[in-house]
């Protein structure tokens, strides 16, 4: 019965595929009629595939068994074309029989590829666009889709900010283009533009998705404006099937995530109670530090560590009637973390559903529910204090007698938290919950044109609760505190769209015009409450709590209307002309400056379709593409424009009165930020595409940056929001995908894409040559430059050149009584020097050392980075090996700044052992202990002016086995006995291994611990970072 | 189906007629300033705002009220780190960028203010009062710049971005003299204490306008501008303050810091206060940077949280030493109660009572705490940090000594008999007794103090007037942020600070330059603006 359903079903799909295509024929006069069979190379036939005589419409579609019957005049060339597979062309020459096979398209130039509000053939494109498919995605085993697009795309670089569960990842394509500091790309997940950062990731499930495109030129991002400077982000989720199935799949994996051992080693108990010793000579506790034996040391780190289970489970249902598709799927995923008490729950659910009303009227909708809870103390966020992974290594190396591991044993002042006791006192917890709707009506108007309107909803909702009690940092100097914060933010977007698509001999025109509609809000509400009178309660009863700081709250909120076109034209299949287009008129900017006009415009030539290339005849594709075009970034407060005032209080009398200041200067000329993009391609398929090679160059400059930039502070104000500067990047990517082997036994086939970009900032602000960025965690100095002719992230400071010798003094007295006054001629700082002080380079040579001595040390950018993936089946077993780099980029390693300070009671790396010391005399001038002068590393207190240098600067540049998955398909004979389609299981890890001479746990990093507004600024930083694991999980693929 | 796409027309036509108000902004979570200055309520909200920003750490809140005098013969900062108060000073230092940047929020705001409010509708008195106190605050606040930083750019009306980039830096006398307009605008248009309440307390006056103009005088007759004429109207505005009849010192020295963080205004004493509340929305750090150290975290007895003490700021062994101390620590012979109340060399303990050895003297720390204002029994509610203490920009007893001051210069020993008598006054309410919290215990017809201390003020020659007189408002004001100006207006900061060289503990006693009368001018403004020029020495 099934059968014969399906049989008819595909009838109809033939007929009415046929009919589209046969109409115009029949005007047509035949001659000779020919018959045939198209099959694959394995000798199945293909039901379905196109046959049309080149040069007209005329043609026709093979049946069920892949026979077809057609009348052409002889001497014609007859195209045979199937999705999957490369096109063949053969020509006439009389026979009435003419069998084909058509061989696998190994780069599939007919897949078709999601565009801004469309899709096109891949042969198709224009621009530069790449695509992942769902294969390559579902490899590792991760809670995010940018995990997973890591080093899979040319263009698109993404870096971790460390290991914490459920942390976001920094993504980029072609380099940074605004200094705002936030250069994320636009996501748009099925058409709805879902805006740009963690909300829009978090919300799908890795498994969910069908395809992802990175739209990077101007010709392609143009479609959205505005908002494409960075680059769009398009995903499409799994669709059903019109065939009559019902497929019920299960995907799980359960696996461990196991805890880094090559930390940089720390201070024994007894070593670190040598150097206090040595700090505090007259602490008698100190001058007991040899009895600091193994048996009460303490390794902290490993301590708040542990292995932990990561876990993923989704079942999923897909399929669908002539009318109905349908595909839904619930998930759940686990990823405890390596850190005591954190972790990451997820909980998916997405529903998408497309009815065929009739032959003119469809209606899709898609729902989705995520559900997110992030658990633990923040890495990322929050005071010095708060840091626990930072304090976990700075911590006192060893707990006194008669305490045990949980009591609050650091009273002075610097250590004031245990950091083990201090994590399990503290409670916190990010719970999210997103919300999705979205429904499209499509209406054929004619055959050619469509009408589809689409309206949808997305709804975030985040709410994150602290309760921090003693002997937690703020438990301690709070006397317990409660926090809560609430945000919702709400968008709506509307869509109307016109799609126009016709092929009329050589002409084939796709064009798209449209108006969207969309407004975003968001509400805040904050609370905290401290000196609790008792614990129980936490931060579920706030009124506990006797001191009570004023809560906040805020809205924001914004539209765009947005008129937007695209015309796609192809001449002859060879020539290919795209222009594109979109208005935008945005609330964020005053009256007169609200709209502004992003035009593109591509065009393409595939040489491979040209006669005099058919000598050549191993190459199977070539086409050269090229595009300019403007797109913008607007991505400021909703009010930035807007002179606003501040509420203030004053204490009139005894009272608390309410005031209102003004807080910022309006600015009514603030527009958009402008990047004109140039981008210049190629692409190449060779040996029937089994060799496939794309190349880009690009060159993007972005215009009226918008940025705080510093005005004169007479006018009250130190900043505005202001368009100014300029920034360039330029660089070039290249795809590589190779089938090196395909035997019917084994395959083996290689991705490889390595990407390179310049940033250089051209200007600034008028007059203005470089601004700093500066960091808490260093005592002194800047840390990064923003600097014209320099690229973002570059680092700032002193060059280090060792220590202070003997040899730079002069003395006098001798033996204990020896004192040493630096010679005339070397330079020193303010705070003077003492043999073993830390040394840096007198760079303008003016005889001291101070801020005019800094340079730049460092660039946070790599020179290229990039990955390579090997995919290999053998039989019923699959394997891909991936691995990703990044090479020449620093990063600073700001943990070594304080581990390696010499300085205080913190504990410190075991790289102290090796630091200055002095000789020791007795009373009668006699050497009693030689030191250590043979050292680079200064004494302990010689780093008084706490500079920052190249000396924790590393090289971040790495190679890492990034995923390895071997899978097994279990043979389809057997797997029917179990009742079930298909059965495979498969193990997986996730970074085993990696190549770097960076010190630090982990070169793939960006932990900057400070919330600050000009983060964007900085790169490659690496402080009191989530130490990140290695995985390894075991899964199931079951299909029913 | 034709319906269907009536409809989707319809709506997209809707969507694309109503285009021209759908990008409307409209805050719903903040004020816009224009719009603002409506009605009398929206005037009094932005007075207060005015108000607020004077009491932000960068002027009042914690600049001049603890931190101007660190780095003189009264006190100095404990830590090296500070670039300032350890004259480590540099076009680009950001706290004295933040003070300058403060000040010309202000007068932005007063402009704002002014500009908005003026041609109002509100009746003449009413604006003449709101005017008159914004007004008296931008003379306040201009007053406190050119002392800081030399000759300004008056800025005197709400100017656009490029007027500002080309304005430049006038004159010292020109300064003076809007400061002077100001003052008197407000003196003319504000109520006299005498008519104001407790709730008042914190709002300028007439009386607070005449104090400040005094003191502007004396300014003026001194380094750099030199004006001696001003000697004159300083006397006169001081004598008019006197004769008002309003003011009256407190008997008790030590009630005046016992009212100030109680939240007590004392107007007869204290004539214009930064008001605080306890609180991080209208608490200072006042009381906590200075005051008495005490061990971290929240400490207190009976309820009486006080919560944490940092005291960096240290008092000097010089000013200890004024008082009549021989230097080799703490005295407890010495009735002068300013002293105790200046100066202390213990931090509290837990119960907020000073820690004492098994003999009950004070364990005495290597730094003594620079600490009239002392936050421990302090009423109200209770802040970890951010207390309520009041700061008082002008009380009565430095009005006094500056009619003497003028007095004496103008006159020498042909000064006034009520020069002579202001002075003693001043003198002698420090010698009486008190109990713990301040209150007098000591008959007004007792003796105040020893004959030895009672200075025949007559008979004293010009020089000798002038040097008790010194070292009296050391004495008086040490702590409040009076003594970096005295200084720099007697001319005297450099070779003071300097001599204490080798004598004192802290960082800034070899730093000090003769430049260093004035603060740099911020290398921003600088950038911006080619007309504005550095000061000399940086």
């Amino acid at each position: 019965m099934r059968q014969i359903l399906r049989g008819r079903f595909k009838k109809q799909l033939m007929v009415l595929c046929g009919l589209l295509l046969f109409i115009p024929s029949v005007l047509f006069a035949q001659d000779i009629t020919v018959k045939g069979k198209v099959t694959d190379g394995k000798g199945e036939s293909i039901p379905g595939a196109n046959v049309i005589v080149k040069g007209t419409t005329n043609g026709t579609v093979t049946d069920f068994d892949g026979n077809y019957t057609i009348k052409v005049k002889d001497g014609s060339i007859l195209v045979y074309t199937f999705i999957g597979f490369a096109t063949k062309e053969v020509k006439l020459k009389g026979q009435k029989e003419l069998n084909v096979e058509l061989s696998e398209d190994f780069h599939q130039l007919e897949e078709v590829v999601a565009v801004g509000y469309g899709s096109m053939k891949k042969a198709d494109l224009t621009g530069a666009v790449v695509s992942v498919g769902a294969d390559d995605l579902q490899k590792a085993p991760v809670v995010n889709v940018e995990q997973a697009l890591m080093g899979r795309a040319a263009g698109v670089r993404i870096t971790s900010m460390d290991g914490r569960p459920g942390e976001g990842m920094s993504i980029e394509i072609r380099g940074g283009s605004s200094l705002g500091g936030n250069n994320t790309p636009l996501y748009v997940v099925d058409g709805f533009p879902m805006g740009e950062g963690e909300d829009a990731i978090e919300s799908i499930d890795p498994n969910d998705i069908e395809s992802v495109s990175v739209l990077k030129d101007a010709s392609s991002t143009s479609i959205y404006g505005a908002r494409g400077a960075n680059g769009v982000v398009l995903i499409t989720t799994k669709k059903g099937k019109n065939d009559e199935s019902t497929e019920i799949s299960y995907d799980g994996y359960y696996g461990m995530q196991i805890k880094p051992t090559d930390f940089p080693e720390l201070l024994s108990a007894r070593e670190w109670g040598e150097l206090m010793h040595e700090r505090y000579p007259n602490d008698e506790v100190y001058a007991l530090y040899e009895t600091y034996g193994d048996s009460v040391a303490v390794n902290w780190m490993d301590r708040i560590l542990r292995n932990a289970a990561i876990q993923n489970h989704r079942v999923g249902l897909r399929g669908g009637s002539k009318k109905t598709r349908y595909s839904a799927s619930v998930s759940y995923q686990n990823q405890e973390g390596i850190v005591l008490y954190s972790g990451y729950e997820k909980y998916n659910g997405r529903l998408n559903l497309d009815q065929k009303v009739n032959d003119k009227l469809s209606v899709d909708l898609s729902l989705s529910y995520t559900k997110t809870d992030q658990f633990g103390a923040p890495s990322l966020s929050g005071t010095t204090n708060d840091k626990l992974y930072t304090k976990a290594k700075t911590a006192r190396p060893y707990i006194p007698a008669n305490t045990n591991e949980d009591d609050d044993i650091y009273l002075d002042e610097e250590l004031s938290t245990n950091p083990l006791a201090a994590i399990k006192a503290t409670d916190k917890v990010t719970e999210k919950e997103i919300f999705n709707v979205n429904g499209a009506i499509n209406y054929k108007i004619t055959p050619d044109l469509v009408l589809r309107s689409t309206i949808g909803r997305n709804g975030v909702i985040s709410h994150t609760k602290q309760f921090d009690t003693p002997p937690s940092y703020y438990g301690k100097i709070k006397n317990g505190r409660a926090v809560q914060s609430y945000r919702k933010s709400e968008s709506i977007v509307n869509s109307n769209t016109v799609t126009f698509k016709k092929k009329v001999g050589k002409h084939d025109i796709n064009a798209v015009a449209g108006l969207t509609f969309e407004k975003w809000n968001e509400e805040r509400l904050g609370t905290s409450t401290s000196d609790f009178a008792f614990f129980n309660l936490g931060y579920n009863d706030m009124s506990v709590g006797t001191s009570f700081d004023a809560p906040t709250s805020s809205y924001k909120e914004w539209s765009m209307l947005s008129y937007l076109g695209r015309v796609n034209y192809i001449f002859n299949n060879k020539y290919l002309f795209t222009v594109a287009f979109r208005s935008d008129g945005s609330s964020r900017f005053a009256d007169g400056n609200k709209w502004s006009a992003f035009p593109s415009a591509a065009i393409s030539w595939r040489l491979s379709e040209e006669p005099f290339m058919e000598s050549l005849g191993f190459l199977s594709n070539a086409k050269i593409r090229a595009s300019f075009g403007e797109t913008g970034n607007l991505r400021l407060d909703p009010y930035d424009s807007m002179a606003r005032m501040n509420i203030t209080k004053y204490g009139f009398g005894n009272g608390t009165v309410v005031g209102a200041v003004p807080a910022s200067l309006s600015n009514s000329d603030l527009t958009w930020e402008t990047t004109r993009q140039f981008d210049a391609g190629l692409d190449l398929g060779l040996f029937d595409n089994r060799v496939s090679v794309v190349l880009d160059y690009y060159h993007k400059r972005t215009n009226d940056m918008l940025l705080d930039g510093n005005i004169i502070n007479v006018s009250g104000f130190g900043s505005m929001m202001m368009n100014m500067g300029t920034i360039e990047n330029q660089g070039v990517e290249l795809i590589l995908s190779t089938v090196n082997i395909n035997k019917k036994n084994f395959k083996w086939s290689t991705d490889f894409n390595i990407s390179a970009n310049r940033s250089k900032i051209i200007d600034l602000a008028q007059g203005q040559e470089a601004f700093f960025i500066n960091r808490k965690y260093f005592k002194a100095g800047n840390a990064f430059i923003v600097k014209k002719g320099e690229a973002i992230g570059t680092m700032y400071g002193y060059v280090w050149d060792g220590v202070y010798n003997y040899d730079d003094f002069d003395t006098t007295g001798e033996g204990a009584q020896t004192s040493y006054s630096v010679k005339r001629n070397v330079p020193v700082s303010s705070t003077g020097a003492k043999p073993g002080d830390i040394k840096y380079k007198d760079l303008n040579g003016d005889g001291k050392i101070d801020t005019n001595d800094q340079t730049i040390i460092g660039n946070g950018n790599p020179v290229h980075y990039g990955g390579i993936n090997n995919s290999f089946s053998y039989g019923n077993f699959d394997l891909s090996v991936f691995f990703e780099w990044s090479y020449g980029n620093d990063i600073l390693n700001a943990n070594r700044y304080r581990m390696e300070s010499l300085d205080g009671k913190a504990n410190q790396y075991a790289t102290v052992l090796d630091r200055w010391q002095p000789i020791k005399y007795d009373d009668e001038g006699q050497v009693v202990d030689p030191g250590n002068q043979n050292t680079d590393m200064f004494r302990e207190g010689g780093n008084k002016t706490h500079y920052y240098s190249d000396r924790v600067i590393e090289d971040g540049s790495y190679l890492r086995l990034k995923t390895v998955n071997l899978g097994y398909n279990f043979k389809k004979k057997f797997v029917k006995r179990l009742g079930i389609s298909s059965l495979k299981v498969y193990v997986s890890g996730q970074n085993l291994w990696t190549l770097t001479n960076y010190s630090g746990l982990d070169p793939d990093v960006h932990a900057d611990a400070t919330s600050s507004p000009k983060k964007g600024l900085i790169k490659g930083v690496d402080f009191g970072a989530y130490p990140s694991a290695s995985v390894v999980t075991f899964g199931l693929k079951v299909k029913l | 189906m034709k319906n269907i796409i009536i409809g989707l027309m319809v709506t997209l036509g809707l969507a694309m007629t109503s285009c021209s108000d759908v990008l409307d902004e409209d805050p719903k979570s903040f004020l816009t300033v224009d719009n603002f200055y409506q009605n009398r309520s929206d005037v009094e909200t932005a007075l207060t705002g005015i108000y607020s920003l004077i009491a932000d750490a960068d002027l009042y809140g914690m600049y001049i009220s603890q931190q101007a005098d660190l780095g003189t013969d009264a006190g100095y900062w404990v830590k090296a780190n500070s670039s300032y108060m350890n004259y480590n000073i540099t076009p680009t230092t950001g706290t004295i960028s933040k003070t300058w940047l403060l000040g010309y929020k202000t007068i932005y705001a007063i402009n704002k203010f002014i500009e908005q409010v003026e041609p109002g509708n509100f009746d003449d008195d009413y604006k003449a009062s709101v005017i008159g106190q914004a007004r008296f605050i931008r003379g306040l606040v201009y007053f406190e710049l050119v002392r800081l930083f030399g000759e300004l750019p008056i800025v005197d009306k709400v100017m656009t971005l490029e007027e500002l980039n080309a304005v430049s830096r006038d004159n010292l006398t020109d300064v003076y003299q809007f400061i002077i307009d100001d003052l008197n605008y407000a003196k003319t248009s504000l109520l006299a204490l005498a008519d104001m309440g407790q709730g008042d307390g914190g709002r300028a006056s007439k009386n607070a306008a005449m104090a400040i103009l005094a003191k502007v005088y004396a300014t003026m007759a001194g380094k750099p501008l030199e004006d001696t004429s001003k000697w004159t109207d300083a006397a006169a505005e001081a004598k008019a303050l006197i004769d008002l009849g309003f003011h009256q010192l407190n008997p008790s020295f030590p009630k005046i810091w016992d009212n100030i963080k109680k939240d007590i205004f004392d107007y007869k004493e204290c004539i214009f206060e930064i008001a605080y509340t306890a609180g991080p929305a209208t608490g200072n750090n006042i009381g906590t940077w200075m005051g008495i150290p005490t061990s971290k975290g929240p400490g207190g007895v009976d309820g009486k949280n006080f919560g944490g003490g940092y005291a960096y700021a240290k008092a000097t062994k010089t000013l200890r030493m004024v008082y009549g101390e021989n230097g080799s620590g703490y005295d407890a012979s010495i009735a002068d109660s300013r002293y105790h109340q200046t100066a202390v060399p213990y931090k509290l303990d837990g119960s907020a009572r000073p820690s004492v050895d098994a003999d009950g003297n004070y364990k005495e720390q290597k730094d003594w705490a620079l600490c009239k204002y002392r936050k421990e029994n302090s009423n109200g509610a209770y802040h970890y940090n951010l207390t309520g203490i009041n700061y008082p920009v002008i009380r009565y007893a430095d009005v006094l000594l500056i009619y003497a001051e003028a007095e004496n210069e103008l006159n020498g020993t042909g000064r006034s008999a009520l020069a002579n008598d202001v002075m003693a006054q001043v003198r002698q309410r420090a010698f009486r007794q008190f109990d713990d919290e301040g209150n007098m215990t000591q008959l007004d017809d007792e003796p105040v103090f020893g004959e030895s201390l009672n200075y025949d003020y007559a008979a004293m020659n010009e020089e000798d007037f002038r040097y008790l007189l010194k070292d009296e408002r050391l004495r008086e004001l040490a702590g409040e942020g009076h003594r970096r100006n005295d200084l720099v207006r007697w001319g005297e900061l450099y070779a003071t600070v300097r001599s204490l060289s080798g004598s004192e503990r802290g960082y800034c006693w070899d730093n000090v330059q003769p430049h260093h009368v004035l603060f740099a001018i911020p290398q921003n403004e600088i950038d911006m603006n080619g007309n504005l020029t550095q000061n000399q020495g940086y």
